[in-house]
């Protein structure tokens, strides 16, 4: 059944709403483009400067010897971006199979949020490497054997499946939304919407939702317990030699971090939509308090294994991991990390008990905090673990590690693709879901 | 010849000649231009000796013995268009130099006997009544050949001869140290003492275990742990997982490239020998193309004066460094003390050290020679600097 | 590392485990009580599509930085 796309309505609906990022730009939007462009531009730049001259213009260097870390703030921004893109589709997971309708608003915008964030993790992979050109042959040519032994082989299946299963997921459930604006939606997107369309039917949509339960079943063992608390940690909790890093603790503390800055960043999201969108009633109140508590929940998890790792190295622990835990506690940024993160539980907490000191502005400040957490922590994780080896009787051991000006534009350079891809997307694709409420 | 660095003509011992002479395979050659050729090749490396000095020396003698002087080298693909700012008379110099170093060593090998490179099956696991000590008390890899080391410590005095030559003979970068050698004073042990760090070609290698592309692999002929510089991706988490730190990534484009070919290859056309390219991980290699060729040694341990370094092959009982084993113990009264680095960490080392275990009040000192004593860089971060952009320089440079 | 009846333990954790939701979202889809085989079938090819165009967008970059910055 053919759509035919670009006729307005005069019915002011939620579909009003859904459809307002998708009209014509404004002067704001065109600044926010090129701003962002700018900030990528200028990030490709010196990745282009780095894919030159070689990783030496980075901060890391060798560690033995050599006195330094070879995996540093790439390492640790890949890891921040997977736990951002847990949002997603836990969030939709939890409206499917918990039926935690309060989410409801602003499952889309997470889904979208999964998938940008993803890439963008896989791209400070590619960043990251020595010879970028080789990965896809070399690594294909040697899965069927590495896939036994290598946890980042392990890491990149995982990563690959999460993916291809919220793409997925994405696809079977924006037909509905599609079809059903029909007319109203640009119509120079046109072909991609019958492309997106192609074959849809009405009666096809409770069938989808059978399916997508099950996509969202699967996403939900797979991300949180086998990646983010999963393959991601083995890669550094399977390392004997490394004692910061060597404990069965990595997998729920990985975890427990990934959900503060996941939670945090859809709050983020959300709230900016809300704001330039107006879309107090599309994403009520509600929405924010309660993510509030759910970010609140995850986050004193996450303060809680901390206090594990530190009791454990501080007690009467060997001298690898004694030496490790006083450069942890010894480190500034690990605090600042910790109070982010214990100042955003307490506020966030007490608001889930004293709905008086609810505000949605209030949410959003505090979940700011563990989002800039998490990358500290992480990123501290990583070269903490590596400045202390357990075989440490060189001199120049513990090294020393200090980003340079290119690891630091890759942060903004990245945080501006997240802009982009949300401006373009939200301009082709409603990122809102088109049922008030969620039928099952 | 004593200003040459410590090398002279009789740098083995008196001792070792003798029994190296009686040992030499009669051939058709002159035995003893090829010592002597491999003596002042090994001057040449060491800059005691000039190029041109050394092809003039032998000249003659080359065209009587063999008719003809082979030593001139291919420079075609010696100079590719990278970002090496050498000059070309550098590159060439450098070239002679290795080709120097390669003839003689072909002829030194036949001088040195040859047949470290042991064949044939591995028996047993005891050597005259001594265990080969592994963490199960198992030889390694049973029935097959594992090239290993003995290294003893009780004789090593700290001179790096053998980090030299290792840096001379791969050409490596300033402080890419694949082999490295430690000072350190301890509690439990009078005195200074030595460790000599080199990759330990493990028969569990964690770095093999991880590599997503398997660049990093443990040859089955003779058990060397390489990287294949065509395939690797520069992850660099071998780095990551090796508990000895053996490994030096190519940071930026080397100083240096390999001699008379940017792509040396082992028997199975595998870029596996000398330093890697930029982007590309590398470490000791036990010298793959001393191996193939049937030398069967390994350039730190033909260079060791202090008779430190035994490389052959553990799994045979006959080889160089097990004999060592059995006459050091007997020189000791039946009581020897060995040790393999970080055992606990289940990797199965294939370097036997003889002295004692450094414990964990092992501090690092300085030694009788330091490494700028060689004109080489001990700290690599501080010659890691990559090229600055002219903000960067506003700003005073990188932190 | 360990092994169980002669399989390393990454094999188990690869197939054993991790491809284990997956499978099971599959069945579901090709074997549950309201399943639609056309529907079933598009969502495989949804999932292999989005495989392709993962690594072929990665490997099109790959080459895009080979061409640039290693020429052979």
């Amino acid at each position: 059944m053919r759509q035919t796309f670009g006729v307005r309505s005069r019915v002011p609906s939620r579909a009003d709403h859904i459809l307002k990022p998708m009209g014509k730009p404004s002067t704001r939007y065109y600044l926010l483009l090129v701003t962002a462009g700018a900030v990528a531009l200028w990030f490709f730049l010196a990745w282009g400067w780095q894919l030159r001259y070689g990783l030496v213009v980075t901060g890391l260097a060798d560690w033995g010897t050599s006195g330094g870390v070879p995996w540093g703030i790439y390492i640790g921004l890949f890891i921040w971006w997977v736990g951002i893109s847990h949002g997603g589709i836990l969030i939709s997971a939890g409206v499917r199979l918990f039926k935690l309708r309060v989410f409801y608003p602003v499952a889309r915008l997470a889904e979208l949020l999964t998938i940008g964030a993803l890439s963008i993790a896989g791209l400070f992979i590619i960043i990251d490497l020595g010879r970028p050109d080789r990965v896809v042959t070399s690594v294909i040519r040697a899965y069927a054997t590495t896939v036994h032994t290598s946890p980042l082989i392990w890491d990149v299946t995982v990563i690959t499946l999460y993916f291809v299963l919220t793409a997925t997921y994405l696809l079977l459930t924006i037909r509905h939304d599609i079809y059903h604006l029909g007319r109203r939606l640009p119509s120079y997107f046109a072909p991609l919407y019958r492309l997106l369309t192609h074959g849809y039917k009405p009666e096809e949509d409770k069938k989808v939702e059978r399916m997508a339960w099950w996509l969202a079943f699967a996403v939900v063992i797979l991300a949180p317990f086998l990646l983010h608390g999963g393959v991601i940690p083995w890669l550094f909790q399977l390392i004997a030699s490394m004692p910061a890093w060597f404990s069965p603790i990595q997998a729920p503390t990985f975890l427990s971090i990934a959900l503060t800055s996941a939670f945090g960043s859809v709050v983020l999201v959300a709230y900016v939509f809300r704001r330039v969108y107006g879309w107090t009633e599309i994403i009520p109140d509600k929405a924010f308090a309660r993510m509030g508590s759910v970010l609140s929940l995850v986050g004193l998890f996450f303060l809680w294994f901390q206090l594990q790792a530190i009791i454990t190295g501080a007690f009467a622990a060997p001298v690898g991991l004694r030496t490790a835990t006083e450069a942890k506690v010894e480190d500034p940024i690990y605090w600042t990390a910790i109070v982010l993160v214990a100042a955003a539980v307490l506020y966030l907490g007490a608001q889930t008990i004293w709905s008086a000191l609810f505000s949605v502005r209030r949410v959003v400040i505090a979940s700011i905090a563990p989002v800039l957490a998490t990358l500290f922590e992480k990123t501290l994780f990583i070269v903490e673990g590596l400045e202390n080896p357990a075989f440490d009787i060189y001199k120049a051991v513990p090294g020393h590690y200090f980003p340079t000006w290119v690891e630091i534009s890759s942060i903004f350079g990245a945080v501006a693709m997240l802009v982009l891809f949300f401006a373009i997307a939200a301009k082709v694709v409603p990122v809102i879901e088109v049922e008030a409420e969620h039928e099952e | 010849m004593e200003d040459n660095k410590g090398l002279t003509g009789s740098e083995f011992g008196e001792e070792k000649n003798e029994r190296v002479e009686q040992s030499l395979p009669v051939t058709q050659f002159d035995a003893d231009l090829g010592k002597e050729v491999a003596r002042d090749a090994r001057i040449l490396v060491a800059g005691g000796l000039s190029e041109v000095e050394f092809y003039q020396r032998y000249h003659q003698a080359y065209l009587k013995e063999f008719g003809i002087d082979g030593r001139q080298i291919n420079q075609g693909e010696g100079n590719t268009a990278s970002e090496s700012t050498f000059p070309k008379q550098i590159s060439r110099r450098t070239l002679l130099k290795a080709g120097g170093v390669a003839l003689a060593s072909i002829l030194g090998a036949r001088w040195l006997g040859g047949k470290a490179y042991a064949s044939g099956p591995a028996t047993g696991d005891n050597y005259d009544g001594l265990p080969l000590r592994g963490e199960d008390d198992q030889p390694q890899q049973n029935g097959r050949v594992q090239m290993g080391m003995v290294v003893d410590l009780e004789k090593c005095d700290g001179c790096l001869d053998c980090v030299y030559a290792c840096q001379k003979h791969n050409f490596n970068s300033a402080g890419v140290l694949w082999l490295y050698v430690l000072a350190y004073r301890d509690e439990n042990q009078d005195g200074r003492n030595f460790l000599v760090r080199l990759c330990q070609h493990c028969s569990n290698p964690p770095c093999v275990k991880v590599c997503p592309v398997r660049a990093r692999h443990k040859r089955e002929k003779d058990g060397l742990v390489l990287t294949n510089y065509s395939t690797c991706i520069g992850c660099r988490y071998c780095m990551v997982t090796c508990p000895y730190g053996v490994n030096y990534f190519q940071w930026s484009d080397p100083e240096y490239q390999n001699y008379y070919h940017p792509k040396l290859t082992d028997y199975r056309g595998w870029w596996v020998i000398g330093n890697p390219p930029k982007g590309v991980m590398g470490k000791c290699t036990f010298c793959p193309d001393r191996q193939d060729d049937g030398r069967g040694n390994v350039v730190c341990a033909l260079t060791c004066p202090h008779n430190v370094l035994h490389f052959g092959d553990l799994n045979d009982p006959n080889s160089e460094p097990r004999r060592y084993l059995v006459e050091k113990t007997k020189e000791k009264g039946g009581q020897l003390s060995t040790f393999r680095l970080l055992e606990n960490y289940g990797t199965k080392p294939n370097i036997i050290y003889i002295g004692q275990q450094p414990s964990r009040s092992a501090r690092p000192v300085e030694g009788p020679v330091s490494y700028a004593d060689w004109g080489l860089v001990e700290k690599r971060l501080t010659v890691l600097e990559g090229p600055e952009p002219w903000f960067m320089k506003a700003f005073g440079g990188n932190p | 590392m360990l092994e169980w009846i002669g399989i390393p333990v990454g094999t188990w954790l690869v197939f054993g485990i991790i491809l284990v939701p997956v499978l099971g979202m599959l069945a579901g889809w090709f074997l549950g009580k309201t399943r639609d085989f056309r529907l079933a079938f598009r969502g495989l090819a949804y999932l292999l599509t989005m495989t392709v165009v993962l690594w072929g967008g990665l490997f099109a970059l790959s080459m895009l930085i080979q061409f640039v910055f290693f020429p052979p």
